[in-house]
């Protein structure tokens, strides 16, 4: 009998350890979301992001001079573009004193490198160099300039890792800005789109899309993109959009981690009624 | 001429360095070569399918680990890919393997299985992806890492494209 296994060991070894390689990957799949294994995985790429950091600062520095004419040319638009919203602000501040409505933004902004990004397209995450020890939490949302990139999903002491919208584990409540229609925003591996749209529902070609205020993970507009395509199929109740984020993830470097009060700690993991993280 | 252990571990935390902060500064819309994949599929070529499957398998672990993918996806993908590549093991070919076209077609071959499986593994459970999409998308992912890879034979002495 011990001979007859050992004839099949020895024949068929490899099939049998990558089999059991294979199934242990598996196994570990359905545990990935455990404390204990996302505690000894931020401590890993907590440990090794130091070392990226530091690689990625020296690769950074000889791009800072071109970066350095780009935030000048950003901050005259942006200049430009206070005075005008600043009109608005005193209009609706009056509006508001009128309605006797409560400002209750409290919004802040902490900068951050881009140290790592995922090599798969299906994976969609990055490294950010600022960690717990800078304010930063599970579901906090991370934006730049041209709109929302990600939320927060793991923070070690000093980084953290976010998934973008590119990440097909993502999904967020959007509302059309100008219609206010609401639908569920998700990457598919090729496109990101809004399904489940009622065929009611008021949308046209380069509408913008933002964040709902509905949402339990990020309950303020952040500006994701504009509808780039509308898939009318002609059976069913409802319509998919395609939606052309206006954030270009291939050249992103540097990051807004959007600070409130408002998210609560741990909900990304958790999944709502609405299919939501 | 076999590499034992040693070496294939000791090139992976630079490579994977290099990937994950200097690679995405070449991505085409998105998509990269996959350097530690080429270092897989060259030693795994060296060293046989067990070699492969179980080397593809601790780089797999270690790139979930640090990059905070889903834990086991990519240690899976790697492992089959690792194992895909140690098919193509033959010790009397393994310089001529090396220094040939047949070092892109195995890497490209690896990659593909990599690519689809860590996709079909990513997105289960999420609507609206489809097959021809999830199909394109490795397609492209592999020829770029195919072509990244081809400079092995260009950098391997004596090489012999064809």
């Amino acid at each position: 009998m011990i001979h007859y296994l050992r004839q099949i060991w020895d024949r068929f070894r490899d099939f049998i350890v990558t089999g059991f390689l294979l199934l242990f990957s598996l196994f570990i799949i359905t545990k990935s979301e455990s404390p204990s294994v996302n505690s000894f995985k931020t401590f890993v790429f907590g440990t090794f992001s130091f070392a990226t950091s530091f690689v990625s600062n020296v690769i950074l520095m000889t791009d800072l001079r071109s970066e350095n004419e780009e935030l000048r040319r950003k901050t005259a638009e942006l200049m430009l573009e206070v005075n005008s919203l600043r009109e608005y602000g005193i209009e609706n501040e009056s509006y508001k004193q009128m309605l006797q409505l409560k400002d209750t933004s409290t919004l802040s902004l902490v900068t951050s490198k881009i140290i790592a990004k995922s090599f798969s397209p299906a994976q969609g995450t990055i490294t950010l160099d600022k960690g717990s020890n800078d304010g930063i939490m599970v579901g906090m949302p991370v934006i730049n300039g041209n709109g929302l990139i990600g939320i927060v999903h793991s923070v070690s002491s000093a980084f953290s890792i976010v998934r973008t919208l590119r990440n097909v584990h993502l999904k967020l409540i959007i509302r059309n800005e100008r219609s206010r229609s609401e639908g569920i925003l998700k990457w598919t591996g090729e496109y990101l789109t809004v399904t489940n749209l009622p065929k009611t529902a008021d949308v046209k070609h380069g509408d913008r899309i933002v964040t709902s205020d509905i949402s339990s993970v990020i309950n303020k507009p952040l500006f994701v993109g504009r509808v780039a395509k509308i898939i009318n199929p002609e059976s069913g109740y409802f319509n998919d959009l395609i939606i052309s984020p206006g954030v270009d993830f291939n050249s992103i470097k540097s990051v807004f981690v959007v600070k409130t009060t408002q998210f609560p700690l741990n909900t990304l993991p958790q999944t709502n009624e609405r299919g939501e993280q | 001429m076999k590499t034992g252990w040693f070496y294939p571990l000791l090139i992976f935390f630079p490579l994977l360095l290099i990937q994950i902060v200097v690679i995405p500064l070449i991505s085409l819309d998105g998509f990269v070569p996959n350097l530690p994949l080429i270092a897989l599929v060259f030693f795994t070529l060296k060293n046989g399918r067990l070699f492969g499957a179980v080397s593809g398998f601790v780089y797999g672990l270690l790139i979930d680990l640090i990059i905070g993918s889903l834990i086991g996806s990519t240690m899976f993908s790697f492992t089959a890919a690792g194992f895909t590549a140690g098919l193509f093991f033959n010790e009397n070919k393994i310089e001529n393997y090396l220094r040939s076209y047949v070092f892109i077609l195995i890497l490209f071959l690896s990659s593909l299985v990599h690519e689809v499986l860590i996709f079909v593994i990513l997105s289960f459970g999420a609507e609206g992806d489809s097959f021809t999409g999830i199909i394109r998308q490795s397609i492209y992912a592999s020829l770029y890492t195919s072509l990244i890879g081809s400079a092995v034979i260009i950098l391997f002495p004596g090489r012999k494209f064809f």
